[in-house]
This record gives C-alpha cells, structure tokens and sequence, in this order.
C-alpha cells in the first residue's frame, strides 16, 4: 500500500484509517493505482504539450509580428460596420492620415474615396469574396497618395484590409499607358511605313519577275528559232547533197533512156526488146525517185499557177477516199474568202496524196483525216523561225487521230530517204518532196505531233494578189522530130549525155560537133562557123561554162540558135536572167524531146 | 452463416471444446507467442480439419468484448453460402506494392466480393500493400484488414496462413459469393494540435526532417522522460498528414526508430511536401470514434443483422485507454447488436475504407469494423 499513487493512499487512510483495508480489495486497489498513474501520465504528457505548443505558438506569433510589422503594407482589421478594430504593419512609406483603432473606415477616408470604400465593405461582408479597389488618400505627407487597398472576409464577421501604397506604381501606370499610346502610335506609324516599303517591293519584285519571264521567254523562243534555223540549215545542207546527186543520175539516166529509146526503136520485132524495155522501165522509176529528190532540194521545175486552194481539196477529195479507204472518214473544213496562192498544181495535188497516204499508214484501224484551210498573216518573228517572209498565207492543214509521231523523230520526218514504214514500204521521199515543194514555193511546212494522239501537217503557202491566169497557152504543136540539115555543135562534159545527143541529132540528119567544154566548143565553133547552124550545150563545164560560150557567141553570131541543156532548175532562171529568149531543155530528156526543143530553137531562123 | 469462438492458451489448449466442425474459415488471433506456437497450428487443424485456419499476431485480441493479452482466440465460420479461397506470400519494406497486387491476382475471380488481408506489422510500407491491393483488384470487391502486431514491443510479427506462422508475410482471404454481405467503417477520434508543420526530408515512409529540423527530436521533446520507450511511446502522438490542400489528412503512427539516422519509421508514406500536426487523444471521442466506425459497418446488413464482426483497433488506442480500452469494444457491441460476434486485435496499422464503396487505404489510430452477413 505504501507504493500506492499518494492520492491512493490519502484517500485509503481516508476511508480506512487503521489501515483495515480488506485484503480481498488488493487486485482492485492495484488496478485503481495503475489508473491513477496513468492519469498523472496523461496530464503530464498534456501539460508538456501544452506547455510547448504554447512556446512555438508564442513563438509563432513574434515572427509574424515581426514579419508583419515588417511589411510595408498598413493591415487594418475591420468589422463588417467597417469599424477599424487594429491597424498593423506600414512599416515604410507615408502613413494615411489621423486613422485609428474604433474609427469608421467610411468616416476616416476622404469624401471621394467613401463611396468606393462603402461598397467595397459591402460587397466582402455580403458576398464573402475578396476584392481589390484603388483608393486616393490624404496623407501626413504633403500630397494624396494613391493606395491600393485589398479586402478580404475573415472568420468572425471580420474584414481583413491591405492598404498599399501604389502611388509610384499608379504614376508608373500612368506613364506606362502614355507610352503604350505613344508606342502603339509608332507602331502603327511603322507598320503603315512598312506596308508601304512592303508594297513598293512587291511592285519592284512584280516587275522584276515580269522582265525575268519575259526574258526567259525570250531566250526560250531564241532558243527555239536557232533550233528551227539549224533545222533549215540542215536540210538545206541535205537538199544541196541530194540535189548534186540527183542532177549527176539525171545525166546517167538521160543517157540510158535515151539509148534505151533509140534501141527499142531498132529492135522493133527483136527477141531483146523485152529487156531493153526493162531497162526503159528501170530508168523511168529512177527518173521520178530522182525528179522526187530534185523536188526536195527545190530543184523541181515547177509550172506556178493561181489556185483556189478549196476547190482544188474538193476536187480531189473523192479521189482521196478512194486512195486512203472507206474506214477512215475524211472531213473538209475549208475556209470561206481563202485567199488564193501561186503553185503548181500538179505538184501541189502530190503533195496532198503523200500526205494523205501517210494518214493513212498512220491509221491503219481506221480514223479521221481533216483538211482544213486558213488564212493567216505570219508575224515577222515567226516568218523568221519558218525562213519565209512575213505577211498574209494560206494554210492547208493535214490532220489525222493516227498512231502520232515520236518527238525526238519529228525533225527528221522530211529528211529525204527516211522513213519508219516497213522495208519496201516507202521511199522515204514522199515527205521530202513536200518539204521541197512548199519551199520552193515561197512557203514553210511544220509538224505537230505526239504519240497517240495523231498528226498535223500544217502547210503555209504565200498569199497571191495576182488574179491572171497565168496558165501558160496551150504549146504550139511543132511537128515531130524532122530531119534536119547542117551541123550542130554540141557542149557537153558528160560523155554518155554528149554521145546521146549526138546520136540523136545524127539520126535527125544533121552533123554534129562534139565539145566537152566551152572552151573547145569556141574553138570548133571558130573553124567551122559556116556550117553551124545551132549550139547545143551544157550550162555547167569545165574551163568555159555555157553561159560564158552563149556570151561570146552571140558576139561573134548575134542571131546564132542556141539551146541551154540543165539539170539545175536554179540555173534555168539564171538563164532567163542572163539570155533572155534562149531556150532552155531541162535534163532529163528524152531524144524526142531534144529534137523538138532543137526544131523549136530553129524555128525563129527557119 | 455460423460462427462460434474458442480461447486457447499454449499451457491448457482450448478452453472450451471447439464446435462448428465443418467450418470452412477461422480466423486466429493471438499473442506473438501463441501464434508463433505450433501446437496451436496443429490444434486448429484438428478441430477444424476442412478450414482456412488464417490470423496473426496482436497487441490484443478481442473476443466478444473482451480484450486479452495472452493466448488466442479462434473464431469459427461456417458459410452456407459464400466459399473461402486464401493466399500467402512474403512481403517487405520495398516490394510491398508487389505484394499486394500478387494477392490481388490469386485471389480475384468473377464473384469476388471481399478481401480479408493480415499483413507483416514491422518490415512493411503498409500504404504501398494497399496501393497494390486497390489497384489490381475490381472497385466492386472492399478490402478491410490490419498490419500484425508484438504487443508494446515492435520487435517481431507472425502471421499464421496455410498452417505456418511466419514473419515478413502477408496472407489473404477471398470471399466470394452473391448472398455475402459485408460492411466495414473507420473512425479515429484524435484531435490535432500545434503548429502545422511541413515535412522538409522523407523517403517513403522514414521521416527526416519536419521544417528542417529533426523529427526525432520533436517527438523527444513532446514525449519527455516517455521518450525512451520510442517508438512505443510515439503511439500518444500520432501525426495528422494532410498530402495536398483539400485532401482528408490520414493518420500515421511510429513503427520504428532509428537512432543513428534520427530517422523515424511510419507505417505509411510521409512524403516530402506534405504537411502533419501532432494529434492527441481525447478518451471520449476516441470511444465515439468506435461507436462511429461500428455504426456505418452495420449499415449494409440493415434489420437482418450482423453475424460477425471483426474489429481491428491500433495499439495506440490501447495504450491510450489503458483499463477503458473495452469501452471502445463494448461501443460497437452496442451498435452491432448482441447477436453478433465479436473478434479482431489492437494492430500496428488498420486496412479499410472510411465508409463502405469509399476508396480502401491503411490507417492508424482507428477502429476498423467490418461486418459480415448471409442474406
């Protein structure tokens, strides 16, 4: 019992003062004991807690009054009349003027500021939410200062109120919105400034661009002329090859049909006029491949004429439908006032067969060939791409929906000798005596084309003002080769041609001189003046041209018959030039032909 | 839905001659040295050779509304609709999430309904065990249980599962079944006091520092002369943690010291930022708190009644209410009705939702109550 919490024990000498306390009382009196302590436990360890917590709140508290009074900003404590209940902090800066605890904030602010501030109390104390409101105030100091007073609701129906001074903010503020003004105008300003430099740039920028597409333009189209000029010189070159050689094969093959002629006529019933006739044959066919390549290389001798372009198409359209088949349909699309052109005919209707025969391999299931005509005035930069003149031309344009023509093929399709049609197929000349033909005459020829999508032959024929017919009168019928008398003097270098020739007027029955150049034909000429009674001669000799002998001839014999043998048709207008009225035969030529043009020549002096 | 209770001691065994031999589950609960006892485990199976025997060890278990230090107390269930599944696996400080959601996985099925768990009381993040728990199993399915416990001693804990009692392991139970109904409230009854403190070191659930300075010594200085008895002693201040604002604060008391590192061991997460005060108790509201939690478990079992009750209550009460410490038992009696039996312990840490279909998290300094019912 002596161990017992004392109140125990008080309380057992209390109740037991003799220390009679029933043993049978132990376990409970143990357990009241260690409840006792317990308590003294809990109390202590409360106390403590108590007794500490007081400390740090104690604690707590200086640092916030520290830290508060401290603060710059006045903390005034209201109630919701808006009775100021403390003030703290403020610890810098001007204090508002004659404010104190128990004082009405309403009543404490400046008249202009009441209104403000009564709503503002109004509107915490109602509503529970924090507000702030900038106030003007009256201070200790010289001026009112502005304040920005932040309210907020407390527990207790108290008010909390921060009042900062805000005056150098408020003017900063102020200073700041003038210089945004000032900014926002020179923004404005530079804006307005850049959008016209903008402007003017894109102008500048505009018309640079301008200049550089033309420019670009301009070189394309360079670009495109000296490409169509390399193509004519091209094909001017290729003409002038095919044409030295076809005037050479004119002399070789006059000289073979003429004597293939004159033998066919001595082997009236021989068993050998067969083969003879074969090479007759043989000689014609080189004749017209020939007559195809001198018509390429423009050395074609032409017979213009004015044609009706539309009527000569309609003409031949039947024939067309005929030459090309029934399924591919033909469609005339011809122009109304088509101005007429100067071109020979005969020609001209070739030039549309080849063109539509080619349609026609173009398509071989069938399609459509259109034949248009137009006028059109060719402007001077496109005159000097095609390498004719400018002014007014008469289209023919050829166009089918065949199987179209590879670009990088299109430059050569007038190339003479090619061709894309099977061996045996074609010439290769049909396109080459269009191009010759077109520009022989005055005029150009293009192709548009692409694979799949057909082609366009668009022939430019120059426009002709001239309304006579100049379709030369009917010739005189001479009477045929006749037997002449006399000698005639003969210049040729070509040996076969001058032997044929030769040959030829021997059997007219007159005698003959032979010359292999001018020079010698002068010569022979001096010895037997007398007998001569004609020159015939190469225009193109060695050492004295015929030209050149013609000249001196007509010095020595003014009224002496003469005749031009060439295969240059270029030539035979130089002949026009140069002797007027002297007649000109045309290699090849047939021993029939040679003697008309000799009976012809004689005739005048007959 | 039947339940009978038995006492054992490890000098006389049983008490009284165990009924209710076809149960199906009972739950055991005992001081360390009982649990830890293997004539209890062999006793258990041959008085109930077809249940899960499950339990742990306490800082006093409860029978009826008795609180006793000594011996266990076994609690029979025969359930005539609802079958039993159970599961074990160790568990640590670092791999408790893992734990939990382990448990989750065994145990979960489409008729789960609720989760039983007796956890290791020292060596564990208690809050990270309910984290893996919560996260792997359906919203549908509660999960009520508490953290084992070694009297005032924090030294060692056992839980008994599978016919072993064994340290650093958790153990489960899995209840499934349409006619099981289950109920469970928490409620604490502490209040706060002091200055709100923000916690400035932690790691998990070891506190450092608490506004820079040591935590350690804070609870030295509160505690006194009592001090030395850390980290029993800590049980009188448990901290008020509140993670973010807004957020309800949970509870968290003391499991360890660490002299060296002046580093104190809670039984949940202390994470940095968060704020705690120190709380003390108030003997009438920490009964209330009882009386509360036993009032919103009883709830779902309506007019039907309650059939068992299992109560789980943090040692700290206990040592606060000392030789009242039946009052808190005797307050849920009331509430749950006399019909209801009675078991649970005083535990390092209680496994519960606030209220029913709330989200379940570890607490301390609480009455956990979860009441069980056939319809």
């Amino acid at each position: 019992m002596a161990d017992f919490h004392s109140l125990l024990r008080r309380q057992l000498k209390r109740h037991f003062p003799d220390d009679t306390v029933p043993a049978g009382l132990a376990p409970m009196l143990a357990a009241v004991d260690d409840a006792y302590r317990q308590f003294d436990n809990d109390r202590e360890m409360l106390e403590r807690s108590l007794d500490l917590s007081s400390q740090e709140l104690l604690q707590a508290n200086a640092e916030l009054r520290a830290l508060v009074g401290a603060f710059p900003d006045q903390i005034l404590r209201l109630d919701v009349q808006g009775r100021i209940l403390d003030i703290k902090g403020g610890g810098r800066g001007e204090s508002v003027k004659q404010w104190h605890s128990g004082q009405l904030l309403t009543e404490a602010v400046d008249a202009g500021a009441r209104p403000a501030v009564a709503q503002a109390l109004a509107r915490v104390a109602n509503h529970g939410e924090p507000l702030s409101v900038e106030l003007e105030l009256d201070t200790d100091g010289p001026t009112l200062r502005f304040y920005e007073a932040r309210l907020l609701p407390m527990e207790g129906a108290q008010i909390l109120m921060i009042l900062r001074d805000v005056t150098e903010r408020h003017y900063a503020e102020k200073q700041l919105r003038v210089s945004q003004i000032a900014l926002h105008e020179a923004h404005r300003d530079l804006e307005r400034r850049v959008d016209e430099r903008t402007a003017a740039l894109a102008r500048v920028n505009d018309e640079l661009r301008r200049e550089m597409a033309e420019r670009q333009a301009a070189e394309a189209a360079r670009g495109q002329l000296e490409d169509q000029l390399r193509h004519a010189q091209k094909m001017e070159a290729i003409g002038r090859l095919s044409g030295g050689i076809a005037h050479d094969f004119n002399n070789l093959l006059t000289a073979i049909r003429g004597y293939s002629e004159l033998l066919l006529r001595a082997l009236a019933d021989s068993p050998l006029r067969a083969d003879v006739e074969e090479i007759y044959h043989a000689a014609e066919r080189a004749a017209t491949l020939t007559g195809q390549l001198l018509a390429f290389s423009r050395r074609q001798i032409l017979s213009p004429e004015i044609i009706g372009l539309n009527q000569r198409v309609m003409d031949m359209s039947r024939m067309l439908n005929r030459l090309i088949g029934e399924h591919i349909a033909i469609d005339l699309r011809l122009a109304t006032d088509l101005w007429s052109v100067r071109a020979d005919s005969a020609q001209l209707e070739q030039v549309l067969v080849n063109l539509a025969l080619n349609a026609r391999d173009a398509m071989p299931d069938g399609g459509r060939l259109a034949i248009e005509t137009a006028n059109h005035d060719v402007t001077a930069a496109r005159a000097h791409a095609l390498e004719i003149k400018a002014g007014p031309f008469v289209e023919l344009r050829v166009r089918d929906t065949g199987v179209g023509i590879p670009t990088e093929l299109q430059a050569r399709v007038f190339e003479p000798f090619f061709t894309t049609k099977p061996k045996g197929q074609g010439t290769g000349l049909g396109l080459a005596m269009v191009y010759g033909f077109v520009r022989q005459s005055g005029g150009a020829v293009t192709v548009e084309s692409a694979p799949g999508r057909g082609t366009t032959f668009a022939l430019l024929l120059p426009r002709t003002d001239d309304t006579t017919t100049d379709r030369s009168a009917t010739p005189r019928q001479l009477a045929g080769p006749r037997h002449g008398a006399g000698t005639i003097l003969i210049a040729e270098d070509e040996r076969a041609l001058r032997r044929l020739s030769a040959t030829v007027i021997g059997q007219a029955g007159y005698r003959t001189l032979e010359a292999s150049d001018g020079q010698q034909a002068l010569d022979l000429y001096t010895v037997h003046a007398q007998s001569i009674v004609m020159v015939v001669t190469d225009v193109v000799m060695p050492r004295m041209g015929g030209i050149e002998l013609a000249k001196r001839l007509r010095q020595l014999r003014p009224g002496l018959p003469l005749l031009f043998v060439t295969g240059y048709v270029e030539q035979s207008d130089a002949l026009h030039d140069s002797a007027a009225g002297t007649p000109v035969l045309l290699k090849p030529f047939s021993p029939d032909a040679l003697l008309l043009a000799i009976n012809k020549a004689l005739l005048p002096s007959e | 839905m039947q339940v009978q209770q038995s006492s054992w001691s490890p000098a006389s065994g049983w008490r009284h001659v165990p009924g209710l031999r076809d149960a199906q589950l009972v739950l055991v609960f005992g001081d360390r040295n009982a649990i830890g006892c293997d004539r209890l485990v062999a006793d258990l199976a041959a008085a109930w050779p077809a249940a899960i025997a499950i339990g742990c060890s306490t800082a006093g278990q409860i029978q009826g509304t008795d609180v006793t230090d000594e011996g266990a107390v076994a609690t029979a269930i025969h359930f005539d609709h609802t079958s039993v599944a159970v599961c074990t696996t160790p568990v640590n400080v670092r791999d408790s999430a893992q734990s939990g959601a382990l448990l989750a996985e065994r145990l979960s099925r489409s008729d789960l309904v609720h989760v039983l768990v007796f956890s290791e009381g020292i060596s564990i993040n208690g809050e990270a065990l309910v984290r893996g728990l919560r996260e792997g199993l359906p919203g549908r399915v509660s999960v009520t249980g508490g953290l084992s416990a070694d009297g005032e001693h924090f030294k060692e804990t056992l839980v008994l599962s599978e016919g072993r009692a064994q340290r650093n392991t958790v153990a489960a139970i899995g209840l499934s079944g349409t006619r099981l109904v289950v109920g469970c409230g928490s409620f604490g009854g502490w209040d706060s006091f002091g200055p709100e403190r923000q916690v400035t070191r932690s790691s998990g659930n070891v506190l450092y520092e608490l506004d820079g300075q040591s935590a350690l010594a804070l609870y030295t200085r509160y505690l006194g002369e009592h001090a030395r008895d850390l980290p029993a002693s800590g049980l009188l201040f448990p901290l008020s943690l509140r993670t973010r604002d807004g957020s309800a604060p949970v509870v968290r008391t003391i499991l360890a010291v660490n002299e060296a590192d002046h580093s104190l061991t809670f039984a949940g997460d202390v994470p940095e930022g968060g704020y705690v005060r120190l709380m003390r108790a108030n003997f009438d509201r920490l009964i209330d708190g009882a009386v509360e939690a036993g009032r919103i478990s009883a709830e779902p079992a309506g007019a039907a009644g309650v059939d068992l009750a299992l109560l789980i209550s943090c040692v700290g009460r206990r040592m606060v209410l000392r030789q009242r410490v039946e009052e808190e038992v005797e307050g849920v009696r009331d509430i749950v009705g006399a019909r209801a039996v009675l078991t649970g312990f005083y535990s390092y840490g209680e496994i519960s939702p606030f209220t029913p279909g709330a989200r379940c998290e570890l607490h301390n300094q609480t009455m956990t109550v979860t009441t069980f019912s056939e319809r």
